[in-house]
C-alpha cells in the first residue's frame, strides 16, 4: 500500500511553488500591494512546513513514548495560547481556561481513540498519535476561541441584563446561563455545519490524503467517520470546559458579576 | 452635618439592613471610593438619597444589594451577617433597580413572568390580579402586558422595571434615579407603584432612593442622606 502514491522530488514542489507568481501578477496588475506579503507568506509556509517535517521525522524515527508525550503536550500549549489570541476580550483566568480545555478535552479524546477505537499498538505511534491530537486540536481551538468571545462579549454588552436577574433573586447560574448557552453553542456550530456538508461540498483533507497515499476509498471514509465524531466530541468537550471555567472566573460565591474583570484585548 | 452619624436616627426601630463601616476600593487601584459608611435602613424608612454625579449614591446601593463586593466592613440584614448562599433570598428581599431599565426581549408579560422561573420565586406564582390592580393605578390597560418590550418608550420600560420588581414583594426597594430620564407624569406613575406596593401587603416595608430632585426627594422621602466624595451625612 505504502508505494502506491507518487513520490516527489524537491523540483517537483519548486514547481508548484512558482505558482505563487499568479498571485504576484494579480496583486502588480489590480495594485494589491500584496507582493511582499506573499513573498514572506511563501518562505514561511515552507521553512514552517520543512521544519515540521524534520520533527516529524525525528520523532517518527525515535519512536518514544516520552518523545510523543512531550510533542502532544507542547501542541496543546500553543493551541490554548492561540485560542485566546483570536478572542477580543479578556479576563484574568482565560489564559488559564483556554490551555487547561484544551489540552484535557484533546487528550481525553485522542486517548479514547488511541486505545479505545483504532487500538494501536504501541499506543504512541506517532504515525497515528501526532496526527490525530493535531486534528482534534485545530478543532477545538476553534470551537474554544468562538465560545469565549461570545461568552465574554455578551456579559460585557448585556451586564445590565445579568444583573438585573440577580437583584430580582436569580443564583449566578441562572444569570449566566444564557450566556453560557449562547457561547457553547457558537463553539460548537462550526463542526456541526462541517458535519452536515461533509463529503457533498469538500472532502475532508485527511481523506484527500489517505486516498493520494493508496488508501481505498471506503477504507479513507472509515477514518474520516471516525475523526468527525472525534473532532466533534472534543470540540464540545473543550468549548464546555472552558466556558465553565471562564463562568468561575467571573461569578464569586456570594452570587456577585465581576464585570470589570472583562476587558479590551489592549 | 457631621458624617457618620446617620444610625442615630433610628436606634430605637428595629432595623432591616445595618451597614457597619462599609467601603469599596476602586478595582485595579488602592484608590478607595467608598469608605467608613455607616448606614441602618429601618422597617418603615422612607430615605431619599442626595448628591453631586460621582459621590458614591450608585455604588453604596449596589453594595448593598451586593452586587458588588465590600472591601471593607459588613451588612447586616435582622441584625445578622448573610452567608454566600443566602444572598439570592436576600436579594429577593432586597431589590435593587438600575437607572437603565433592563428588559429582555418577549412581552410586558414575559419579563413580569420571569423572576418566578429562578429557583428562590418558585414558591411564589405570578399574580395577574396585583399586576391588573398597579396598571389600572396608572391607566394603562391589560393590552399593555402583551406589548413587546422592544416598542416600549422609556418610562415604560421603567415602569416594567419597577412593576417586575415589587410584584415579588420585597422588604425593601433601593431605587438607583428611577425616573432620571422621565417626564413629570410618567414620573408620578412610577411614584404610585411604588406607593401601592408600601400600602399593600403585610410588614413595614422600606425605600432608600436615589434621585437628583429635590421636589421628588420631598415627596417621595421622610429622611434625607447626602453623599459627596464617598461619605455620608444626614440632612436635619
Amino acid at each position: 500500500m505504502n508505494n502506491l502514491y507518487i513520490e516527489l522530488t524537491y523540483t517537483q514542489v519548486a514547481f508548484a511553488a512558482l505558482l505563487i507568481i499568479i498571485n504576484g501578477i494579480i496583486s502588480l496588475l489590480l495594485r494589491l500591494d500584496l507582493e511582499r506579503r506573499l513573498l514572506i507568506a511563501s518562505i514561511r509556509s515552507i521553512v514552517q512546513l520543512l521544519l515540521v517535517g524534520l520533527v516529524l521525522h525525528w520523532v517518527f524515527t525515535l519512536n518514544k513514548w516520552y518523545i510523543v508525550i512531550l510533542l502532544m503536550f507542547l501542541m496543546a500549549i500553543i493551541a490554548g495560547i492561540a485560542a485566546v489570541n483570536r478572542t477580543e476580550r479578556r479576563y484574568p483566568g482565560i489564559w488559564f481556561s483556554s490551555i487547561v480545555s484544551v489540552w484535557s478535552s484533546s487528550w481525553i479524546i485522542t486517548a479514547i481513540a488511541l486505545f479505545g477505537i483504532v487500538n494501536v499498538e504501541p499506543w504512541y505511534k506517532p504515525q497515528y498519535a501526532i496526527p490525530l491530537l493535531g486534528m482534534i486540536l485545530g478543532n477545538s481551538l476553534t470551537g474554544i476561541s468562538l465560545g469565549l468571545n461570545r461568552f465574554s462579549e455578551e456579559l460585557y454588552t448585556n451586564r445590565n441584563r445579568v444583573e438585573a436577574f440577580l437583584t430580582l433573586g436569580a443564583t449566578k447560574w441562572e444569570a449566566a446561563r444564557i450566556p453560557v448557552q449562547n457561547a457553547i453553542r457558537t463553539g460548537m456550530i462550526p463542526i456541526i455545519n462541517v458535519m452536515m456538508v461533509v463529503g457533498i461540498v469538500s472532502l475532508p483533507g485527511m481523506m484527500t490524503g489517505q486516498l493520494l497515499a493508496g488508501v481505498q476509498p471506503v477504507e479513507a471514509v472509515k477514518y474520516q467517520i471516525i475523526i468527525l465524531f472525534l473532532l466533534a466530541s472534543g470540540t464540545a468537550l473543550g468549548t464546555l470546559s472552558s466556558i465553565l471555567l471562564g463562568y468561575r472566573f467571573l461569578f464569586n460565591e456570594h452570587h456577585q458579576f465581576l464585570y470589570w474583570k472583562i476587558t479590551d484585548r489592549q | 452635618m457631621e458624617y457618620g452619624t446617620v444610625v442615630k436616627n433610628n436606634q430605637d426601630t428595629h432595623s432591616l439592613i445595618e451597614g457597619i463601616d462599609i467601603g469599596r476600593i476602586a478595582p485595579g487601584t488602592n484608590e478607595w471610593i467608598l469608605e467608613g459608611i455607616k448606614i441602618k435602613i429601618g422597617a418603615g424608612d422612607r430615605i431619599g438619597i442626595v448628591g453631586p454625579t460621582g459621590s458614591g449614591k450608585t455604588l453604596l446601593l449596589r453594595l448593598l444589594a451586593l452586587l458588588d463586593p465590600l472591601d471593607a466592613g459588613t451588612i447586616k440584614w435582622h441584625g445578622k451577617g448573610i452567608s454566600g448562599y443566602e444572598i439570592p433570598s436576600y436579594r429577593k428581599s432586597v431589590i435593587y433597580t438600575h437607572q437603565q431599565p433592563a428588559l429582555f426581549e418577549g412581552t410586558v408579560e414575559y419579563n413580569l413572568r420571569l423572576p418566578f422561573s429562578f429557583r428562590e420565586n418558585i414558591k411564589t406564582n405570578y399574580n395577574p390580579e396585583v399586576i391588573k390592580k398597579q396598571l389600572e393605578s396608572v391607566n394603562l390597560s391589560e393590552n399593555f402586558l402583551n406589548k413587546p418590550t422592544r416598542e416600549l418608550s422609556g418610562g415604560e420600560r421603567q415602569i416594567v422595571a419597577v412593576l417586575r420588581a415589587v410584584q415579588l414583594n420585597p422588604e425593601i426597594m433601593l431605587l438607583d434615579e428611577p425616573t432620571a430620564s422621565l417626564d413629570f407624569d410618567t414620573t408620578i406613575c412610577v411614584e404610585s407603584i411604588i406607593k401601592n406596593w408600601l400600602n399593600t401587603g403585610r410588614g413595614a416595608k422600606a425605600t432608600c432612593w436615589v434621585s437628583h430632585s429635590h421636589d421628588q426627594v420631598e415627596r417621595i422621602s421622610k429622611r434625607r442622606l447626602f453623599m459627596k466624595n464617598g461619605q455620608i451625612s444626614d440632612i436635619q
